[in-house]
Order: C-alpha cells, then sequence, then structure tokens
C-alpha cells in the first residue's frame, strides 16, 4: 500500500515533534526514518499507526483519507521496540490473537487460524515454539514472533519502531538480513525507524533523515551518503557508507 | 537475633491472642460453643456481615479497577487528585469516615429532612453500614492494582488495538489476565476489611440488635454484658476468615511467584 503524509504538525506541550512534515513511500518499499533520539521519527510512525494524532496534517493510504481512521481499521501491523508480546499467552495464542479477535462472522475456522499460525512460525523459522511463554525465548526469538504476530492479520503496512534496537550486535546483524529478505518475498510496505545509520544504509531501499521534528532529506542510501542535502546530513552520516 | 525479636513480637502480640480467641471461645466445649450462634441476634449479624461484603466488595472491584485501569493507562487533568482521594480512607480515621455519612444523610443532616420525607432510611439501617464499608475499603482493590499495571505499560493494548481488538476484548484479553493474581489478592483483602470493619459502621449502624449489627458490632455488645463465650465464639468467626484470608493471600503469592519464575528471561537460543 501506498502511504502519504502531508505537512503533519504534532506537539507536545511546547515542544513540536512534528514540523510540517511531508513524505510519499510507495508500494512495496522498505523505507526507514533515521535521525538521533527526539527527530520525531517515533512520533511520525506513531501518527501513520493511528496510535497518535496529529494536531493538523493529513494522512493518506492509497490515496484515501486516513487521518482520523481508528487504529483497528488502517490494517498495520506494529511492532514495538521491546515486542510487547502478551506475556501470559502461549506463543501460538500470541500469533492467533489477530486472528480470534475478529467478528464471529468473519472469523476464520479454528482449523485455518491453526494452519496459519504454524505457517507463520515456519515463516519466522520458529516451529516447535508454539507452546513456550514469550518469557522463555530469546530476544531475537521474541523479535521475530511479535513479526509473525503482526503479520496475522495479513496487514497492508508493515511499521518497525526500532526493531533491532533491544538486541546484541551479533544478533542484529542477523536478523537485519533476515528482515529484509522476508520484506522482499512478502513484497509489504514497510517503514522501520532507527537511529543506526549502517542499519539504515544496509538495508532500506529508500532513507527518510529527521532531525528536529522535520526531514532533512530522503534519497537512497547511496544519494544520501553521496549528495548529502544539508550540513545535518553530511554530519549524522559522517563515516558511515555503503559497505 | 533479629530474627528471635520478629519471632517473640509476632508471638506475643499476635499468635497468642489469636489462639486466646479460640481458646475462650471453646472453654466451655464445643456444645457450648456451637450454641452461641443458635441465636436469633447472632443469625442476624453474620447475614447481615455478609450482606455488606457482597455488595462492597463488587462495588469496589468495580471502582478499583476503573481507577486503576484510568490512572495507570491514561494521561488526565486531575489524576492525582484522584490518586491522593483514593488514599484518603487509609489516611482518615474510621470513625470520622462513619460520621461524615451521619452529617449527610443523618436527621439532622443536609439530606435529612428529603430522606425523611421520602421514607427512606440510611442511617441506623444497612444502606449506610454498605456506604461506610465502601468508604473504608475502596483503597484496596485500586492500590493493588495501579503499581502493577503502571510498571506493564500499555504497549500490550496497543498491540492488540493494531491486531483488530476493541476495547471490551483487549480489556478482558489482555489487561485483566495480566493483573489477574493483583485483583485476586486485592479482592481478599478488600473482603477481609469489609467483613471486619467496625469503627466507621459502628457510627452509622446505631447497634439495633438483629437488624444493624454486624458481627463485629456483635461482638463488641455480647463483651460489654460479660457473655464472653458468646463474644469469642462470634470473635472465632472473623479471626477464622483472617487465617483463610492469609491462606488464600500465600496460596495466591505461591502461583504468582511460580508464574513470574517462568516468565524470567531464559535464552535457549
Amino acid at each position: 500500500m501506498k502511504i502519504e503524509a502531508k505537512q503533519l504538525v504534532r506537539t507536545f506541550g511546547d515542544y513540536l515533534a512534528l514540523d510540517k512534515v511531508s513524505l510519499q513511500i510507495e508500494e512495496g518499499e522498505l523505507v526507514a526514518l533515521l535521525g538521533p533520539s527526539g527527530s520525531g521519527k517515533t512520533t511520525l510512525l506513531r501518527v501513520i499507526a493511528g496510535l497518535d494524532f496529529p494536531d493538523s496534517g493529513s494522512v493518506l493510504f492509497d490515496d484515501r483519507e486516513a487521518t482520523r481512521l481508528q487504529i483497528q481499521k488502517r490494517g498495520v501491523g506494529f511492532v514495538f521496540q521491546n515486542y510487547a508480546l502478551f506475556r501470559h499467552m502461549t506463543i501460538y495464542k500470541n500469533i492467533a490473537f489477530g486472528l480470534e479477535v475478529v467478528r464471529r462472522k468473519d472469523r476464520l475456522k479454528p482449523a485455518l487460524i491453526r494452519e496459519r499460525v504454524f505457517e507463520l512460525l515456519r515463516l519466522v523459522q520458529l516451529t516447535g515454539f508454539e507452546n513456550r511463554l514469550p518469557a522463555q525465548l530469546s530476544g531475537g526469538q521474541r523479535q521475530r514472533i511479535a513479526l509473525a504476530r503482526a503479520l496475522a492479520i495479513e496487514p497492508r503496512i508493515l511499521l518497525l519502531d526500532e526493531p533491532f534496537g533491544a538486541l546484541d550486535a551479533m544478533v542484529r546483524k542477523e536478523l537485519r538480513g533476515w528482515v529484509k529478505q522476508l520484506q522482499r518475498q512478502l513484497k509489504i510496505t514497510t517503514l522501520f525507524v532507527t537511529h543506526d545509520q549502517d542499519e539504515a544504509i544496509e538495508i532500506a531501499d529508500r532513507i527518510v533523515v529527521m532531525n528536529a521534528g522535520h526531514i532533512e532529506q530522503i534519497g537512497t542510501p547511496i544519494e544520501v551518503c553521496a549528495e548529502p542535502a544539508t550540513p545535518f546530513v553530511w554530519e549524522f552520516l559522517r563515516g558511515h557508507a555503503l559497505a | 537475633m533479629l530474627t528471635t525479636v520478629a519471632v517473640l513480637f509476632l508471638g506475643i502480640f499476635v499468635l497468642v491472642p489469636l489462639f486466646a480467641v479460640f481458646g475462650e471461645a471453646l472453654k466451655n466445649g464445643l456444645g457450648v460453643f456451637f450454641a452461641s450462634f443458635n441465636d436469633l441476634a447472632a443469625f442476624a449479624a453474620i447475614k447481615l456481615t455478609l450482606l455488606v461484603a457482597a455488595i462492597s466488595v463488587p462495588a469496589n472491584l468495580l471502582f478499583g479497577v476503573s481507577a486503576a485501569w484510568a490512572i495507570a493507562k491514561f494521561e488526565f487533568p486531575g489524576k492525582s487528585l484522584l490518586v491522593t482521594l483514593i488514599d484518603l480512607p487509609f489516611a482518615v480515621s474510621p470513625v470520622v469516615a462513619g460520621l461524615i455519612y451521619v452529617l449527610i444523610f443523618g436527621a439532622q443532616g443536609w439530606l435529612g429532612p428529603f430522606l425523611q420525607a421520602h421514607n427512606i432510611k440510611i442511617i441506623f439501617a444497612a444502606p449506610g453500614i454498605v456506604l461506610a464499608t465502601i468508604f473504608v475499603t475502596f483503597p484496596f482493590i485500586a492500590r493493588e492494582l495501579i503499581p502493577l499495571m503502571q510498571a506493564q505499560g500499555s504497549e500490550e493494548e496497543q498491540v492488540a488495538l493494531s491486531l483488530g481488538a476493541n476495547g471490551w476484548q483487549t480489556f478482558w484479553r489482555v489487561t485483566v489476565p495480566n493483573v489477574k493474581w493483583g485483583l485476586v489478592y486485592g479482592v481478599i483483602l478488600c473482603n477481609a476489611r469489609a467483613m471486619g470493619e467496625f469503627g466507621a459502621v459502628s457510627v452509622v449502624s446505631g447497634h439495633i440488635r438483629g437488624l444493624t449489627n454486624t458481627i463485629p458490632l456483635q461482638v463488641e455488645i455480647l463483651y460489654n454484658e460479660y457473655n464472653f463465650v458468646a463474644a469469642f465464639a462470634m470473635a472465632s468467626l472473623l479471626a477464622a476468615l483472617a487465617l483463610l484470608t492469609l491462606l488464600i493471600k500465600s496460596l495466591v503469592e505461591w502461583r504468582a511467584s511460580a508464574r513470574s519464575a517462568l516468565q524470567e528471561p531464559q535464552v535457549y537460543a
């Protein structure tokens, strides 16, 4: 699905988190929102998800107005930095959640839900973990379960908040490649927030560099590295380049 | 050394009186003990106590859960005032709590003339006792849940919403299961206090035998009449309730800790 943000403004008291932010994300793209903390990248992600609402401006999904649409109606898969797995539910129940809360008349038959959950477990390479509790999994495994749970509802877009932030360096590198591969395979429009330049350069199709509530530059990793549009981008990406 | 002090202290101030209650109650044998309950006034007191608990515990369950939910998961103006108000019954003497209700609903109170004109009895009747008990016990469940819910944050709820769940489903499938043991614990404590409350209830009850006496009030009356065996027999009901409460509480804590031991991060990969 195509996502468009037009002139988004969001303030928290005196603090301007989003200052007339506009951008367009094409169907099937993997886009990184890159910036230091406090740059507004997570706020932008939450506004697109419907977890937060802008003071002014609009969000369009496939050219249709979605600014005030409730999160339930948006069809977004959202993954939190700390995964927010339902701690009292087994892995199976976690993944099945989005399928089981559907209104009875639209709900899949239990056998089909079961099939879908196991299919997702295969997809994230965690077959056999269905009866574990979230606490019995490693960070990387929890991350993959959070993705599987988000994918269960067949979202039109995938939004990831610092998806690799809580992982140690080794696992992080491994998961990055895996997420990119998965995104290619599913061709789902994906937006992820990161403060890690290398991470954005390595896996994103395009990078949105943010600073102090506004967008400094939007471009492919090569563009932002080779032709930084502002002194901030040059400074922020200095020393980082395509490997 | 410290352990010895603690055990001695506990023994003198808690265990000895507890045994004394059962000892006094059973002094003249089981027959006399049970005969104490075979009395209309005693029976009425037990019935009233159960009724009061049966109304005030669910009322505070509803209030406690909604207050905790609002305080822990949302930001709104007046939030710190609400938190302070929840603690009020802990800070104020129960007698004062009772007097407040007399001041409002009593014959000389603000609403007195109106209530008399419509023949509604609140003070010196069961409704007053229920109101006073709700007031005294309303922090128990909310206080138990607020820190728990605050520690858990609201990300799991946000995820549930993003997966298509409505508010009701999110509350019952995500929020409640996550605070289940805290909720059980809060209800137990609330119930124990609702049944055992003396001060506030004493002020609004009027001590009408067989009508407005709860178990604690009945104990006092019997004791003042030098009817020691009957007084201690009634008191033993409350003591038994306390023991049962502690038993359930330990069970809950044991279950909860078994659960959280399982939730310790374990890395398999």
